[in-house]
């Protein structure tokens, strides 16, 4: 019985191999006709959808707009989904299926945890261009020389918060976090920023992780109590954030919450209520009104029902300028040629003009900062 | 004092929660031996459908207390129903089969209704209203006990109790303690096996669907996803206390909760689970049973 299964699994195997050579051979020889295959991975399934669907549409937006004029090297681009679920382990297993068909321009992926891994797979065979991924080291280490992304670092935040925390007079601050990679270097940032500015006389109470989907946080909500803090610096979402804000607003702690990009979203507003009042938070500036944006969102409302979400300009810029740059490259395999292309080249995006630096990190995009006033973001200038 | 009282409210209120959950673990443990992995996602579903229905009821122009009542009926019944199906199509066609196959078709159950949630409802975290009306006598503990704290642990006494005569007082309570002992002998002296099981997951699911709504309303929020910790932390508690041991459950619950709270409070709440998964081995490494399970047979 063993030996019959073994002939057959072999049979079979060299079966396939000899389709998949077929079908190779089929491919060179018609390889401008071919669609150009560009990866995504990211957040499709698990609790941080929203994030990844949020990517997928607005790269939805750039492949149809390069697409209906003409493609990209006069190529059809079709988009290869795979799921992470921000989970690194997913997201080892989506990057071996995505390089594995020998994808070498890859959008994503969702999350700073997940992108580091799958960064690991790629190694040096792909191009990968995310526009949600975070983390500072992501660029910094120059481990990955063929990264690059369209979203604002996380310091660019933390030194945003501090500035808050100075201009409010807040001197004792809780610092807590979800554990997570984003949240955890969010919390890292901003306790660093505190404390060089040793002249602000900002303390640094309290430090600790919570478990993220906790039943509630009110044991750190009586520990924040204890420590007299004025501020709580949160990094991580706003679902972690709202439910933190209502236990301390329950136990009427004053502390007020200072978030980062992932409280920048309409459902911490909704869940929140009116315990999020007063509560500030980091995020993207609003570029909806350009007319690249208008154009974009009029595309997106006519293909979904669902909400652009906070990446969806980001990922339509990382995209674009992906495309663009594999335009003048003048080939899709050239990695070193195409990574000159976006570090030199300035391209036109959604997000307007838009160029990378040497690490792969965007010139150009900041951030703002915004109160929770009468359930709105409101722009807040220090 | 003050950081020690508001650990202890809170505490108090995790344990409570875990034990409306873990009643359902423990339960069904007792009667066939099985754990129902999919328990945590029927205390989601119960979350939702509360929520649903508080919307649903809220524009019929209901408000208060009867809003309240009312949704959480709804959210137990359907739950109830849930509850019910779920033996019906995932464990009844595996009794007697080897003890794992039913434990992975428990397993798949709980994916398969995660992911139906978020097909069908939405993969985004849904605000919750605060449907609990303000309680006057509680004013005097403002910033130690809330109002929705309060809820919680009344709630879940008063569901103790009710279980409590439910199981010593009724004629089907004593047949579910007849099948808990020995389910052969049960069914000789004419007890309904099947009915009694039934009843078990029912009222499981029951308790569970309370937890979910109160736990909606105490976070204000829900997604497809808060059964997985929660379910967790409670099969935890539920082996904790002793797994098949109904009161076993509830103590099992109310440590987890307590030593979570405390871990976070004079620790770090880096260590809050860490502290909770110590204790677990520390007990069961001195009561392989847990701290209330009775050290008889092997149920296998």
């Amino acid at each position: 019985m063993r030996t019959t299964n073994i002939v057959t699994s072999l049979a079979l195997a060299a079966a396939v191999s000899l389709c998949g050579a077929s079908a190779g051979s089929a491919q060179e020889s018609s390889a401008a006709q071919e669609p150009l295959k560009v990866g995504f991975g990211g957040a499709l399934l698990g609790s941080l959808a929203s994030y990844g669907l949020s990517n997928l549409y607005g790269i939805e937006f750039a492949i149809h707009k390069a697409n209906s004029s003409g493609g990209v090297l006069g190529r059809q681009i079709q988009l290869v989904q795979e799921d992470d679920s921000c989970d690194p382990a997913l997201a080892s297993s989506a990057a071996t299926k995505i390089s594995s068909q020998g994808i070498k321009l890859v959008l994503g992926h969702t999350c700073s945890g997940a992108t580091h891994t799958a960064l690991s797979v790629y190694g040096g065979n792909a191009i990968v261009v995310s526009s949600s991924a975070t983390d500072i080291n992501l660029t910094d280490s120059g481990d990955n020389p063929y990264f690059f992304r369209t979203t604002p670092r996380d310091d660019a935040q933390s030194s945003l918060q501090v500035q808050l925390i100075k201009a409010k007079g807040y001197k004792k601050v809780a610092i807590l976090h979800d554990k997570g990679d984003y949240g955890k270097s969010l919390a890292e940032l901003a306790e660093a920023a505190i404390k060089a500015d040793t002249a602000s006389g900002v303390e640094v109470v309290l430090l600790e992780g919570v478990t993220s989907g906790q039943v509630s946080f009110d044991a750190v909500v009586a520990k924040v109590k204890d420590s007299g803090a004025e501020a709580v610096v949160w990094g991580g979402y706003y679902n972690d954030a709202s439910k933190l804000a209502l236990n301390l607003r329950d136990k009427e702690v004053a502390a007020v919450v200072i978030g980062a990009d992932g409280l920048y979203d309409d459902r911490f507003l909704s869940i929140g209520g009116k315990a999020v009042e007063g509560s500030f938070a980091t995020g993207q500036s609003d570029i909806s009104q350009s007319a690249a944006a208008k154009e974009a969102l009029e595309y997106h409302r006519q293909n979904h029902t669902e909400e652009t979400g906070t990446y969806f300009f980001y990922a339509a810029a990382a995209a674009q300028a992906l495309f663009a740059a594999v335009e003048k490259a003048g080939t899709a395999d050239d990695l070193d040629l195409i990574k000159k292309h976006l570090t030199e080249d300035t391209v036109e995006t959604v997000l307007g003009p838009v160029r990378f630096d040497a690490k792969g990190d965007l010139i150009g995009a900041g951030f703002k900062l915004y109160e929770v006033k009468d359930g709105k973001f409101a722009e807040v200038t220090l | 004092m003050e950081l020690f009282l508001n650990l202890c409210v809170g505490g108090l209120t995790k344990g409570s929660i875990y034990a409306l959950i873990a009643l359902g673990y423990t339960m069904v443990y007792g009667i066939i031996a099985l754990i129902n992995f999919a328990h945590g996602e029927i205390y989601m579903i119960g979350a939702f459908t509360a929520l649903i229905f508080s919307m649903v009821l809220g524009a019929l122009g209901l408000t208060g207390w009867g809003l309240l009542f009312s949704a959480g009926f709804f959210a137990v019944v359907y739950c109830a129903m849930y509850g019910w199906t779920l033996e019906k199509v995932a464990y009844k066609p595996l009794r007697g089969q080897s003890r794992l196959a039913p434990l992975i078709s428990a397993i798949g159950m709980s994916i398969f209704l995660q992911n139906y949630v978020q097909l069908v409802q939405t993969p985004n975290f849904l605000a919750f209203p605060d449907l609990i009306p303000d309680l006057g006598f509680l004013s005097g503990f403002r910033g130690v006990a809330s109002k929705t704290q309060f809820a919680i642990v009344a709630a879940t006494a008063v569901s103790m109790v009710a279980l409590t005569l439910f199981i010593k007082k009724t004629r089907i309570g004593m047949a579910m303690r007849a099948v808990s002992q020995d389910p052969t002998m049960a069914r000789l002296t004419g007890v309904n096996i099947d009915k009694v099981i039934s009843t078990t997951f029912i009222i499981g699911s029951m308790l569970a669907a309370v937890g979910g709504l109160l736990i909606g309303n105490y976070a204000h929020q829900t997604d497809f996803f808060i059964g997985f910790l929660a379910g967790m932390k409670a099969f935890t508690a539920a082996v904790l206390g002793g797994i098949g041991s109904i009161p076993g459950a509830v103590v099992g619950a109310l440590i987890l909760g307590f030593s979570e709270s405390f871990a976070a409070g004079y620790i770090s709440s880096d260590y809050e689970d860490v502290v909770a998964f110590v204790l677990l081995i520390a007990i069961l490494t001195l009561r392989p049973d847990g701290i209330m399970g009775s050290a008889t047979t092997q149920k296998v």
